[in-house]
């Protein structure tokens, strides 16, 4: 393994032991999944409902012409036994609502959200505090991203979506570009990392926007 | 002789909230304006303790010169 | 139909029923939408004796044309009463994106009628709407009424609620849209909770046509581009938002203190300015439905015993619970503030009634036995916003607002109110042309019906002297048919700073169709004033309404700019009688009203 340095041999045996929820597999959840996977995260179990389709191809990195129509998560388990044979991968083909109780497991350290949808985004922040473990949410849109963590007890997510601030430029521009969506999954899995190594200045309580085309960010504290 | 001058909103960045000078008798509004670079284009109220005045106002010993940007609100 | 969806819903609570009407189209044309449109179909169909609990009053959500379309600031939709609080006709308006909500599920508006038997809240999903138990939500904030209706019906819903303070009859409750946006005054929220209505609930996924597709363009960038260039509202207002005002009222010497009992001006006014909260505690700013201007604050207190976060407070909030109540702690008012929005209920005449309610003790009117309150005490005004709420204890009497309260114990004179609502941030002893605009308005104590801080004070769009009464009552009548239009036509008032009557108008034309001149548009504007004064007329006001607290009369200003100073009331109002072409009782003339046909 070469992450030798930023992480020690410690650290890389403990995400080795680690266990990530990841619910989508479209464009955040491909680049998190792979970041993870050659991370060298031992487990990661991911959902997704659907195939992958034409109009994919412009943010999804396991999107290609040999791809188009198969399960997202059978291919995403084939690439990843490529990139890191050694992780233990489960995909479900369901949306994570449906199936998560089914293969809940209680050495999931942490969960994903690469979901495309505000609804589904809450309901997956109801249970993540429902199973008292953390959730590290992102969302794209046009130029846009923003990304945070959320622990149980904490309620940024929610506050955000009080607050009405979810929209300004995030999700409500038509088309998502490749950069933003590898920019933010890589956020995430930094996230990731950070939350189950304990090191580090985790995004608690705050959500970073950024803004790719001004080339922006700015972090907004909601407890 | 001595004025306070008060600076409000944008005009407070990278100046001051409040302080005194001393400037020589017969100073203008606009002298002070000047001087502390505030964008004209960008000028609000005016007061002298608390009347609105315009640029040509002249200071007296003791007055407070309250400057602020275009604002609104209510 | 273009800019307007030609469609209303009535529903009949009584009945349980939820019927689609044709909006008459003979009325858009004089009274354009939201304000005026509400207010002409709420006197069409209601008395103005009307006991403004009963069942027999309506309540009416409406829309402009203009909400929801492409211009800027276009989220605002009124809500059309008879009040509560003072039984004037009340039309209060909020942004957001309720309304936009509302037409992109094709309708104008909604008209409430009747008392349901048990709580109920309204869900419209496009062109389906029906009512639905609201049991389980009743007595629960805000917050928690929105998030339990949008988990029941669509994450993506727009949800306009009452909180406790509107359940229980609080005289100035309020209507609260997705969480923090309100129809804040004259106590709208109370007459939903008097007819067991908790909240509506809205989705809508279709679209506004417009008249002139180019032309509606062209308008609208236009006026974003005006706005983008004023230094208000592209820079001031978003970076400070309406609490810059603190210490501008503060240095003009009009910032009221302690009830408007001492001079208007706040020793620590900076400790609760615009400045002090983007330093200290603004997360960010905040815009309502595509709006550019974006003067909302999110506010966080992060540790202490007012750790909280939410959106203000306003300019108006931290008046009424700061220097009004000689609190220096901008913690406590923000949470004070937050509160007020869980819970529902309008922070100007809550702080108006606690302020004359901690006078009338202090002057030993209110016994201290009953209840111990003092000026600069933060944690009593956290308490008493909850207990007003809940009317629990000295709550139950502070929730009939302050003119009541005073009345009560013999002295209504303490009260701070212009028929019966609670004024607001403005002492107008320094500003003799508010002192005019409060003793006129058609729904009591307000600003927002003619600001005439902005000429003023401000300066915009012109300076004019504030202790002079000449040209005030000209200047205000224009002032207030502009801004009935404005209201009517569904963009926000704050888009006046940068904003004229060309720029609006053509805004409407190209976006209705409907071809009339500027003037003309005004002149809706002068109609709607008109039609609101003859309710009142008729719900019982006179011109003996038409007046201010006689502290404002009397009592000279005691120190500051404006020094010595009384409202020359007396001088200013027969004039504006004159102007408005009303008699000398304030009764519009027979010509008049056939000038303004129909009326």
């Amino acid at each position: 393994m070469r992450n030798f340095n930023a992480i020690s041999r410690e650290e890389q045996e403990k995400l080795k032991r680690s266990h990530v929820l990841v619910a989508g597999c479209g464009g955040l959840g491909g680049y998190v999944i792979s970041y993870l996977a050659r991370l060298g995260v031992g487990r990661i179990t991911a959902f997704d409902p659907d195939e992958f389709a034409e109009h994919n191809l412009n943010r999804q990195i396991f999107a290609d012409m040999s791809t188009i129509n198969r399960t997202k998560v059978e291919v995403v388990k084939e690439n990843l036994s490529l990139i890191n044979p050694e992780v233990k991968f489960t995909g479900i083909k369901a949306r994570f609502e449906e199936g998560f109780e089914e293969v809940w497991e209680n050495d999931i350290k942490v969960v994903v959200d690469a979901l495309d949808s505000i609804p589904s985004r809450l309901e997956l922040a109801r249970i993540c505090k429902e199973k008292e473990v953390p959730l590290v949410y992102g969302m794209v849109g046009g130029w846009y991203g923003e990304i945070g963590t959320q622990f149980p007890e904490d309620e940024t997510l929610e506050n955000l979506c009080r607050m009405g601030v979810k929209g300004q430029g995030v999700e409500k521009e038509g088309g998502v570009l490749s950069f933003v969506v590898g920019g933010i999954a890589a956020l995430q899995a930094a996230e990731v990392v950070k939350v189950i190594l304990g090191r580090g200045e985790i995004l608690r309580e705050k959500v970073i926007f950024f803004d790719f085309l001004e080339a922006e960010s700015e972090i907004m504290e909601l407890f | 002789m001595k004025v306070k001058v008060k600076l409000f909103a944008t005009f407070r960045k990278g100046r001051f909230k409040e302080e005194i000078f001393d400037y020589p008798e017969g100073t203008k509004v606009e002298d002070v304006v000047k001087q502390l670079s505030l964008p004209v284009k960008e000028l609000g109220i005016i007061f002298i303790n608390g009347k609105h005045v315009s640029l040509e106002a002249k200071l007296r010993e003791g007055d407070v010169l309250s400057i602020f940007p275009l604002v609104g609100g209510g | 139909m273009y800019g307007w969806m030609g469609k209303i819903l009535r529903v009949d609570l009584t009945a349980g029923t939820v019927r689609l009407e044709e909006i008459d189209k003979e009325l858009l044309h004089g009274y354009i939408g939201a304000r005026g449109l509400g207010t002409k179909i709420f006197c069409n169909e209601v008395d103005p004796k009307v006991d403004p609990l009963s069942e027999e009053n309506k309540i009416i959500f409406m829309t402009g044309p203009l909400t929801g379309t492409l211009a800027s600031s276009a989220g605002r939709y009124n809500v059309v009463t008879k009040g509560v609080l003072n039984g004037t006709i009340a039309a209060s308006n909020s942004g957001g994106s309720f309304g936009p909500e509302l037409k992109y599920a094709g309708y104008d508006g909604v008209i409430i009628e009747g008392k349901a038997k048990e709580p109920v809240y309204l869900w419209i999903n496009d062109d389906e709407a029906e009512l639905r138990s609201a049991s389980h939500i009743w007595g629960t904030n805000v917050v928690a009424t929105t998030d339990t209706i949008k988990a029941e019906t669509d994450e993506e819903a727009k949800v306009a609620c009452i909180g406790p303070a509107g359940e229980n009859l609080v005289k100035f409750a309020c209507i609260m849209n997705e969480y923090n946006r309100a129809a804040g005054r004259s106590g709208v929220g109370a007459i939903m909770g008097s007819k067991n209505l908790k909240a509506i609930a809205v989705r809508g996924t279709g679209g506004i046509e417009v008249a002139d597709r180019e032309g509606f363009k062209a308008a609208v960038l236009d006026a974003r581009k005006k706005l983008k260039e004023h230094p208000v509202t592209s820079s001031g207002l978003p970076s400070y938002g309406t609490n810059v005002l603190i210490n501008i009222l503060n240095e003009h010497g009009g910032l009221p203190v302690k009830n408007f009992s001492e001079a208007a001006v706040f020793p620590n006014a900076e400790k609760i300015s615009g400045e002090y909260q983007a330093e200290k505690y603004l997360v960010r700013n905040k815009g309502c439905f595509g709006c550019s201007i974006a003067c909302g604050r999110i506010t966080r207190i992060k540790e202490g015993k007012f750790r909280s976060l939410g959106e203000g407070p306003e300019y108006e909030a931290t008046w009424a619970f700061g220097s009004n109540l000689g609190i220096d702690n901008f913690e406590a008012i923000s949470k004070a503030n937050f509160l007020c929005n869980e819970l529902g209920l309008d922070p100007i005449t809550m702080g108006g009634t606690l302020a004359c309610a901690v006078e009338m003790v202090q002057k030993e009117i209110i016994p201290r036995d009953k209840i111990n309150l003092d000026w600069g005490d933060g944690e009593m005004l956290i308490e008493m916003v909850r207990k007003t709420a809940y009317r629990e204890g000295f709550g139950d009497e502070l929730a009939e607002g302050s003119y009541r309260l005073a009345e009560s114990y013999g002295h209504p004179e303490f009260s701070m109110t212009v028929k019966k609502q609670e004024l607001p941030a403005y002492d107008p002893r320094g500003q003799q042309g508010i002192g005019l605009e409060y003793a006129t308005s058609n729904r009591g104590g307000c600003h927002v019906r003619g600001y005439m801080t902005s000429p003023e004070v401000l300066g915009v769009p012109v300076k004019v002297d504030p202790d002079t009464v000449e040209g005030k009552p000209e200047l205000l009548k224009t002032f207030q048919d502009l801004t009935a239009l404005i209201d009517s036509s569904g963009i926000c008032l704050f888009v006046t700073f940068a904003l004229g009557l060309p720029e609006i108008a053509e805004q409407l034309r190209t976006a209705t169709g409907f071809n009339i001149s500027d003037e003309e548009y005004l002149k809706a504007g002068e109609r709607i004033w008109n039609l609101e004064r003859l309710f009142n007329l008729k719900a019982g006001f006179s011109g003996k309404d038409d007046t201010l607290p006689e502290r404002l009369l009397k009592e000279p200003m005691k120190d500051g700019p404006h020094k010595g100073n009384v409202v020359k009331l007396d001088v200013m109002l027969p004039l504006y009688y004159k102007v408005r072409g009303w008699d000398e009782n304030g009764v519009p003339t027979e010509e008049k009203l056939k000038e303004l046909d129909p009326v």
